[in-house]
């Protein structure tokens, strides 16, 4: 099993080089922007690193940004989750509406994200229009891998379960949900990286987190701000996604010791 | 249907009781169980065994109620399983099957402490019970802490039967318990479930689908033709000798004597001293015996220890016959072993026979003729 997934000494290697890379840029570049004016125009043609680095308030709209970024994430796939485990719980109990619920949370995954939010505002405020949006992209995958989950519990295990005497909800609980977790937490972290992108969109209706640097940058023709508002994005996703992995790999110890046999 | 019962249990107690229970599967046209009558004495092993479609695990699963029967009573240490919730009634019942279904998310000492742990036995109880039970089963301690992922199959199993052991239930259901592992594997635990039951004197009831494991597991056999019928129920070798009808004998196959020969100790053979002499007798004596049977090898015992083989047409007046024995060895066999360990001592002994010895003892001797007629007998 070693050879499908990489030792525990790659992965930290891999970690370790990119956190340095990260230094030793961020070293390079402030070198490079010594001694400029935050109006001077010399740096860089595509990325004005006087901007991002002497321009006094960026510091501080930066970190506005990562915090609305943040919540703009958090909170759809926190009411996705809470929201998907019911829909499961209801297709898993009544097999047949499975097909109906994933063909509803299949045509609002298919709904054009930008039209969904111009319509959701309409009635509600910017941020619940985002909200709400952004939930409802969350819910296909994350009610597909709940019930993928917990299907993929053996039937073995469950027929053990049956024939020792749990009662369902305890099968549920204590043998079900635990093994469904790596699968759901897969499904939270693909929805997780998701909406990090999508966030971006809700700029147009004057949210977006980083999204909002680039429509800026977008509207004044000033590509820093695009540049940095899209690097910053997808640095957000790549940490999310090391952390919910990490997260998983805590919760789910018999499945690294396996891999680690 | 050609019930027979060949022995009355040792103490008549029955443990487990089905009468007339039949189960017809929602949608179906044929029962899957027809009325099946069937008493499993407690302290035995009974094995349910049958062709695919016979309803034998279906007929087990019926015990625990993981499947409701259709009709009729089914009585567990007397008293009718439908009087108790199935949860309560399956925390009395150790369960083993096939594919062992231990909780790959649990440790081991986690997945044995299962049942203790729903009966909500206290913390120090349960984890000397777990390590009771590991030591029972023949499993280092060492594992308790590993997941069932880090285990081999047959240390899986080990667990499943340990865990299946840990409320200490009065009866144990196996489904098809050896199934999934290499026949070497299942050799192996196969004895070690005997060795247990010697042990722990549980009535256990075993679904197999190998004729050759019911014959060597089985204090009694039961087997069901399709549609749950009862084709014959009784003790192995009684089905051995004497097949109720054509199906059974069908279904045994056609080395039924071979497989008989597993089954019967040497002790059980009547007792015969054989072609021997005392070491103190006289090289004409043993002549004399040595024409008697034709086959020229006598033996010689001295007080009650077999000292070796002489040969009819070889000895000399002059010497002693304690000191004209020749070097064929003999091939000694304890009285626990099988007509067919003796059969293979026969066979590659020059004097035809095979010594019994009893921790040094002479026992007497076993010939060809002996097993033949032991198993027309």
């Amino acid at each position: 099993m070693s050879e499908q997934s990489p030792s525990r000494a790659t992965r930290w290697a891999a970690c370790g080089a990119g956190v340095l890379a990260v230094v030793i840029f961020v070293i390079w570049a402030r070198q490079a922007v010594r001694g400029l004016s935050p109006d001077t125009a010399a740096t860089n043609p595509i990325i004005r690193w006087e901007w991002v680095f002497k321009r006094s308030s960026t510091p501080h709209e930066l970190r506005d940004l990562t915090i609305e970024h943040l919540k703009l994430t958090a909170l759809p796939v926190a009411a996705g989750l809470v929201l998907s485990s019911a829909l499961a719980a209801i297709a898993l109990r009544f097999r047949w509406t499975f097909a109906p619920l994933t063909a509803v949370a299949g045509f609002l995954y298919t709904v054009p994200s930008l039209a969904l939010f111009a319509v959701l505002t309409v009635y509600l405020s910017p941020f619940q229009a985002a909200v709400v949006a952004l939930t409802s992209y969350t819910l296909l995958i994350l009610v597909r891998n709940i019930v993928a989950g917990i299907d993929g519990v053996p039937e073995s295990v469950l027929s053990a379960a049956d024939g020792m005497g749990m009662s369902r909800q305890r099968r549920l609980v204590t043998v079900e949900l635990p093994l469904a977790l790596p699968v759901v937490m897969a499904g939270i972290r693909v929805a997780t990286v998701t909406t990090i992108g999508l966030v971006a969109i809700t700029g147009a209706i004057q949210l977006g987190g980083f999204g909002f640097l680039i429509f800026d940058g977008y509207n004044t023709q000033f590509f820093t701000k695009i540049a940095v508002g899209a690097i910053l994005s997808v640095l957000l996703a790549v940490a999310l996604d090391l952390l919910i992995r990490s997260v998983e790999r805590v919760l789910t110890p018999w499945a690294r010791r396996r891999v680690a046999r | 249907m050609g019930q027979q019962r060949d022995e009355q249990s040792s103490d008549g107690a029955v443990a487990i009781q089905l009468r007339a229970v039949t189960k017809t599967f929602p949608g179906a046209s044929t029962a899957a169980v027809s009325p099946l009558d069937l008493d499993v004495p407690r302290g035995e092993i009974v094995v349910l065994i049958g062709p695919s479609g016979c309803g034998k695990t279906t007929t087990l699963r019926m015990i625990n109620r993981l499947i409701e029967p259709t009709g009729g009573t089914i009585t567990v240490e007397g008293v009718d399983v439908r009087q108790q919730s199935p949860t309560e009634l399956r925390r009395g019942i150790g369960y083993v099957i096939q594919q062992i279904g231990l909780f790959p998310h649990r440790t081991i000492a986690q997945n044995i402490a299962t049942v203790p742990k729903l009966l909500g036995w206290d913390k120090a109880k349960v984890s000397a019970r777990v390590d009771e039970l590991v030591d029972l089963v023949g499993l280092d301690r060492d594992m308790l802490g590993r997941y069932p992922g880090e285990l081999s199959g047959g240390q899986q199993q080990r667990v499943g039967v340990g865990r299946a052991l840990a409320a200490d239930p009065p009866v144990l259901l196996m489904d098809e318990p050896f199934g999934a592992v290499d026949p070497i594997v299942r050799g192996r635990l196969q004895g070690e479930l005997l060795a247990l039951q010697q042990r722990v004197r549980k009535t256990i009831v075993l679904v197999t689908h190998d004729i050759d494991e019911a014959i060597r597991v089985g204090d009694r056999v039961a087997l069901l033709n399709v549609g749950g019928v009862l084709e014959q129920f009784g003790p192995p070798d009684a089905l051995l000798a004497r097949p109720a009808n054509a199906f059974v004998e069908q279904f045994l196959g056609s080395e039924r004597s071979l497989k008989r020969l597993a089954l019967s100790q040497v002790r059980s053979l009547p007792h015969e001293r054989g072609p021997v002499v005392d070491a103190s007798a006289t090289v004409d004596e043993a002549r004399k015996v040595a024409d008697e049977v034709g086959g020229g090898w006598v033996g010689v015992v001295d007080a009650e220890r077999f000292l070796g083989w002489v040969h009819g047409e070889r000895l000399e007046d002059s010497r002693p016959l304690a000191d004209q024995l020749l070097e064929t060895p003999a091939v000694q066999l304890a009285p626990d072993a099988t007509l067919r360990e003796a059969l293979e001592a026969i066979l590659t002994s020059r004097s035809a026979v095979a010594v019994i010895a009893d921790e040094g003892r002479f026992g007497g001797v076993v010939s060809l003729e002996q097993i033949r007629r032991g198993l027309i007998a």
